[in-house]
């Protein structure tokens, strides 16, 4: 974890509600990893007052220098006066944080499933997969989802990969009619997924819940980037906090390095999202609730 | 004046602290994720997450909101592994640093208090506890110990009794006259106070028609609006007692660490901020020299209580 001054490169709108910010951050962006996050300080005064974390969508090269890239949605006064931030202008930054996705080539379909502003935490994670497709002879299918045509951001960009992306919009204005959630269903059911794969998500947790059952029906491995309001970002406040399950998450996890925390009595315990995860297979989380 | 002629040294009972500045207990979990962020040796002391007989799970998620206008609201519950994990597993790494170590401690009744006391008791490498009977967000124990005189009397009392180590209780702001609350401490045998924990805050969704905070309902309120209610009542107590009060509440920096040190406390603990901003204790510290130098001020105990009416 590194807390540096980075300069802004450029802050750009890319649709109605999403921007796109550039920052030079060379010592963070050398390190971080797909899935993971930079925790800012979008303002100096205390209001708002705590950090914003935010998924690295791609890091750049400059020259001799490196920058990330943030893709974000405007949701809230933070996000809200983050729009006002221009090039040549300072961002305290922490980073790189959290837990991210981890993929392996022993699988040979890789499914990456986007809605909104989920989709640019799958970006770097689809750049890796998408360098070994050749050699590892590795299918890279992506999923991008959003309300409507005009609300879809980096089709382009993930176009640019070795990957077939495929969208879906709620409204059908553009690509499949309907959730990235039941596309996915046609498409394993129509023998165009296959369903020997594994997926990587990041969206809504209700786009979560809906894959929990197809999964299951295919047993197909998911891991999924969760979200929740975090105050330091960097494990010690115990705010970020969701339920795991107990039996799924020693399947997986050394817990001598997690920080997960289990109930005495019953089978689940409490995870922190900013440094368990904010990934998590998707059977180590309860999301009933 | 050198700059090593400041003195920023200060005493809490048995313990003395190279600077008055300190982690307040739940911002700083066992200190080992701020090693990347400042040198642990620089502290005052570090006061750990507030600990418990046995393990706590806590409060439900949906644990923390930020409220417009410098404040939020959070509620963990006291979620920590125990007084057991805490001395395997978390004591040591804090016992290579030179930085006094002060625990807090939590409990749903005075023998809990006294049990773990006695525990950390028999540990080494423990300067102080601090005793939390404030903690507004747990349904048991917390600040229904510390909203009642005769409560916090037994539970300072037996922690008293337990151990010879610097003994703090944390006073709550939920009260309408933290002065009897101290007064009543420093009787029952505290070395030294702190206060504020979190006055009690809610806030809700209007179209949920549900707490912000979920099924938790309520949480402390935090962050640095809190800092004129804390520095009244660290004025009000530090005129009621004689033992060292430590303030705490809305801490940014060094001025405003300043205040409470002028407005009569030995010392503080800086809370939220250091979620913000991991080097905010660094630079207070840093700060409260250069203040003391600008003003020809020697030692750090000149300014203490210096208030004017």
């Amino acid at each position: 974890m590194i807390q540096i001054k980075s300069h802004i490169l450029s802050n750009k709108q890319l649709t109605e509600g999403c921007w796109r910010i550039t920052l030079l951050a060379s010592q963070i962006a050398s390190k971080i990893k797909p899935g993971q996050f930079i925790n800012v300080k979008i303002s100096e005064s205390n209001d708002p007052l705590f950090r914003r974390p935010f998924s690295a969508f791609r890091c750049i090269k400059l020259n001799d220098e490196l920058g990330i890239e943030v893709v974000y949605e405007v949701v809230g006064r933070g996000t809200r006066l983050m729009t006002n931030l221009k090039q040549g202008d300072e961002l305290d930054i922490i980073g790189p944080l959290g837990h991210g996705f981890e993929w392996k080539c022993d699988k040979k379909v890789h499914v990456l499933i986007g809605s909104g502003v989920g989709s640019p935490a799958l970006f770097m994670l689809g750049e890796e997969i998408s360098q070994a497709v050749t050699q590892h002879e590795l299918e890279l299918v992506i999923l991008l989802d959003a309300k409507s045509k005009k609300h879809l951001i980096l089709e382009k960009e993930f176009g640019t990969l070795n990957a077939k992306v495929l969208v879906s919009t709620h409204d059908g204005s553009y690509g499949y009619h309907g959730r990235v959630t039941e596309m996915l269903k046609d498409f394993i059911e129509r023998g165009e997924i296959s369903s020997d794969c594994v997926i990587y998500a990041c969206g809504p947790e209700l786009m979560f819940k809906a894959l929990v059952p197809i999964c299951q029906q295919y047993h197909i491995p998911a891991q999924v980037s969760m979200e929740r309001h975090m105050a330091c970002g960097i494990g010690v406040c115990l705010s970020c906090v969701c339920k795991v399950d107990k039996n799924s998450v020693l399947k997986y996890r050394n817990l001598k390095s997690s920080h997960i925390q289990f109930s005495q009595e019953e089978e689940f315990g409490y995870a922190l999202v900013c440094r368990d995860g904010p990934v998590f297979n998707i059977d180590e989380v309860i999301l009933d609730e | 004046m050198n700059k090593d002629t400041v003195d920023l040294s200060v005493t809490l009972g048995k313990i003395k602290l190279k600077n008055p500045v300190m982690p307040a207990s739940g911002v700083f979990g066992y200190g080992n994720e701020f090693a990347d962020f400042i040198n642990l040796e620089d502290l005052g002391a570090i006061i750990v997450k507030g600990t418990t007989l046995r393990p706590r799970l806590g409060s439900f998620q949906g644990r923390f909101v930020e409220i417009a206008g410098c404040a939020a609201l959070c509620t963990i519950g006291l979620q920590n592994v125990g007084v057991t994990r805490f001395i395997t597993e978390k004591l040591p790494y804090l016992r290579q640093f030179g930085t006094p170590v002060i625990v807090n401690i939590a409990g749903e009744s005075t023998e809990e208090f006294a049990k773990v006391t006695e525990t950390l008791n028999k540990a080494k490498g423990i300067a102080g506890i601090e005793v939390n009977i404030s903690c507004p967000n747990v349904e048991r124990g917390g600040m229904y110990f510390g909203a009642n005189p005769d409560a916090t009397f037994e539970v300072v009392e037996a922690v008293r009794n337990a151990t010879d180590l610097m003994v703090m209780p944390k006073l709550t702001p939920n009260v309408t006259d933290i002065a009897i609350f101290a007064k009543v401490c420093e009787e029952a045998g505290a070395d030294a106070i702190s206060l504020i924990n979190s006055p009690l805050g809610m806030a809700i969704d209007i179209n949920t028609r549900r707490s912000k905070l979920g099924e938790n309902l309520t949480g402390g309120l935090i962050g640095p609006w809190v800092k004129p209610l804390a520095v009244r009542m660290v004025w009000q107590v530090t005129q009621a007692v004689n033992i060292p009060v430590i303030g705490v509440g809305g801490i940014t920096g060094a001025e405003d660490a300043l205040e409470f040190l002028i407005a009569g406390a030995t010392a503080i603990e800086i809370g939220t901020y250091n979620l913000i901003d991991p080097r905010v204790m660094i630079k207070t510290i840093e700060g409260i020299k250069k203040y003391l130098i600008e003003k020809g001020i020697s030692s750090l105990s000149d300014i203490i209580g210096t208030f004017e009416r």
